[in-house]
């Protein structure tokens, strides 16, 4: 409530009231002081750029907070239509901040002003029809909400089930965040078994963000076990699709070593026809101390290039 | 005629005083670990139920010649501290030995190590020779590149070699950390009990792939990833089981 007194965002007579008190309120003042203090300060502070995988983060929420709430409406319905307008009059917050949309609303619901003007708080005689007024409005948004939500529910009915995929997806999020967790966790494990399991976890993820491909990237050049690097090769190439995993694992090709990485990741990149592998499988093959299985590999890879 | 078998007992004494031995004694515990660095020839390891590692040598190289009396073997490639051309390493209960000896000269190595070790060994490609596993209940990590050979393992196996086949024969598999097994040309065979519950991928570039384990019925769950790559799993799945080759043929068969 405070904030909104201090945004000025707030109802003019509740607004006076609170001044009022503030005047004769020493403690209060003070707090009210230090709240706008710290909403000052919360708005000189730069803005911080959100990265890619909150917009995801946050629409897969919505969604299944969108959902929730048309199945609860769903479950409401016919309680709502029985009770009528009674229930609307309560208008949630939802409705108060629809309010000034719905401000041009016709003539309809004139009608109900008076009935519902009985509940609202006592002013002063203008302030009443004011408010009566306003309750009007709150009654044509909330008949519109509602409208709208038997509109959903009646589709979603239709499509039975269709709450089902958004369930999934957050289940699917939430598995998808303890993988991660469990990989960041296990990747530095003495076990290179348990290191190729922790590696394993991001297989079936279908949209790794920056950290997971930086961490497996960071295993197909540096880790000391050639079957862990391989499981973190065989990962990343289910994401070749991806820019960023793509240009990696053509950085990747001139550091490895190691015979049976040099032939998969030949392989993998001929497959992907990325031209920029041309350049290190030469080398490859110009190096004395390639072995000829690779050779034979890098050559016929240079075909398909 | 009855000096026959005293002369047979001497030479057999005699045969016996030539190997060498090398013994600790360390807790045959899961956080037991064997790391084997370097070893060059046939290096056959054997587990069993006891407490102690011992390294027997049966070359009668570390006999010292009689100008050398009361003078120690000195090798290039760091301090010998078990008389065998070894240079040990503990850290708790996890030991290492590295093998000092030039790489052309092997020196029959024989290694007995409680079974619920972990086993670690390293061997470049310079260090010629098989190594031979057996018994071991714990997790095998082997970077090498000639043939390995294991037998009555549990995993996990951490299996990587270059141009020698890998033969492997599973008593049980171990549940949850994977078993992972690649060669560039070498075959790998694998044998695991019928009623192992695995999540099977196998993959070779220029071989072929060989099962009597009847793959085909899971179609299912069996996808073609393009290539000889195939996915599937045995028994409803479970423990992963990733066997790579470039060019060799892999053998899966039921036990």
């Amino acid at each position: 409530m405070m904030v909104d007194y201090l945004d000025q965002a707030m109802d003019v007579i509740y607004g006076d009231a609170i001044k009022q008190h503030l005047a004769g309120c020493d403690q209060c003042r003070r707090e009210s002081e230090e709240l706008q203090e710290l909403l000052l300060a919360m708005t000189a502070t730069e803005m911080r750029q959100p990265g890619p995988g909150l917009r995801e983060n946050f629409q897969l929420m919505l969604q299944s907070e969108l959902n929730m709430e048309t199945t609860d409406r769903l479950l409401h319905e016919g309680e709502e239509s029985g009770v009528g307008s009674g229930r609307m009059g309560e208008g949630g917050p939802v409705q108060v901040g629809e309010r000034r949309r719905m401000g041009e609303s016709g003539p309809g619901q004139v009608g109900k002003k008076g009935r519902m003007g009985d509940g609202g708080p006592d002013g002063g005689g203008k302030l009443r029809v004011l408010k009566a007024g306003w309750l009007g409005w709150r009654v044509a948004a909330a008949v519109v909400l509602l409208a709208g939500g038997i509109g959903i529910g009646v589709l979603l009915s239709s499509r039975k089930g269709a709450d089902t995929p958004d369930q999934l997806a957050g289940m699917r999020k939430e598995i998808k965040e303890m993988k991660q967790m469990l990989l960041y966790s296990l990747i530095d494990d003495e076990s290179a078994s348990q290191r190729i399991k922790a590696v394993s976890y991001t297989e079936q993820m279908t949209n790794p963000d920056q950290k997971v491909i930086e961490v497996l990237v960071g295993t197909l050049n540096h880790d000391k076990n050639v079957n862990v690097r391989l499981a973190a090769l065989y990962s990343l190439a289910s994401f070749a699709d991806n820019r960023v995993v793509c240009d990696s694992l053509v950085a990747s090709l001139p550091r490895q070593t190691e015979p049976l990485i040099q032939v998969m990741l030949i392989n993998l990149l001929a497959a992907k026809k990325d031209s920029r592998a041309i350049g290190p499988i030469k080398e490859i093959i110009s190096n004395r101390n390639t072995l000829p299985a690779v050779k034979e590999a890098a050559e016929q890879s240079l075909k398909t290039l | 005629m009855k000096y026959v078998i005293p002369v047979l007992l001497t030479v057999f004494v005699w045969k016996h005083s030539v190997a060498q031995e090398f013994k600790m004694t360390v807790e045959n515990n899961k956080d037991g670990q064997l790391t084997l660095e370097d070893f060059a020839g046939d290096l056959p390891i054997e587990g069993y139920s006891g407490n102690e590692i011992i390294i027997t040598s049966t070359s009668g190289r570390f006999e010292l010649p009689e100008k050398a009396k009361g003078l120690k073997p000195i090798y290039g490639g760091g301090t010998d501290n078990t008389g065998i051309a070894l240079a040990m390493e503990k850290n708790g209960n996890k030991i290492s030995f590295r093998c000092l000896l030039p790489v052309t000269k092997g020196a029959d190595y024989h290694i007995k190590v409680p079974d619920n070790f972990m086993l670690r060994i390293h061997r470049g490609c310079e260090k010629s020779g098989e190594t031979i596993i057996q018994n071991v209940k714990n997790e095998i990590d082997f970077d090498g590149c000639h043939k390995v050979n294991l037998k009555n393992v549990t995993g996990p196996l951490v299996i990587s070699t270059i141009s020698g086949g890998v033969d492997v024969v599973f008593s049980e598999i171990s549940k949850d950390k994977p078993i992972s097994i690649a060669s560039i040309s070498g075959e790998v065979d694998v044998t695991i009990p019928a009623k192992a519950a695995v999540d099977l991928e196998m993959s070779t570039i220029n071989g072929n792939m060989y099962s009597d384990f009847d793959l085909a019925a899971d179609s299912k769950n069996m996808k073609k990833v393009g290539g000889n790559n195939i996915r599937s799993q045995l028994n409803g799945g479970g423990t992963d089981l990733k066997l790579s080759v470039i060019s060799g043929n892999i053998y899966l068969r039921k036990g």
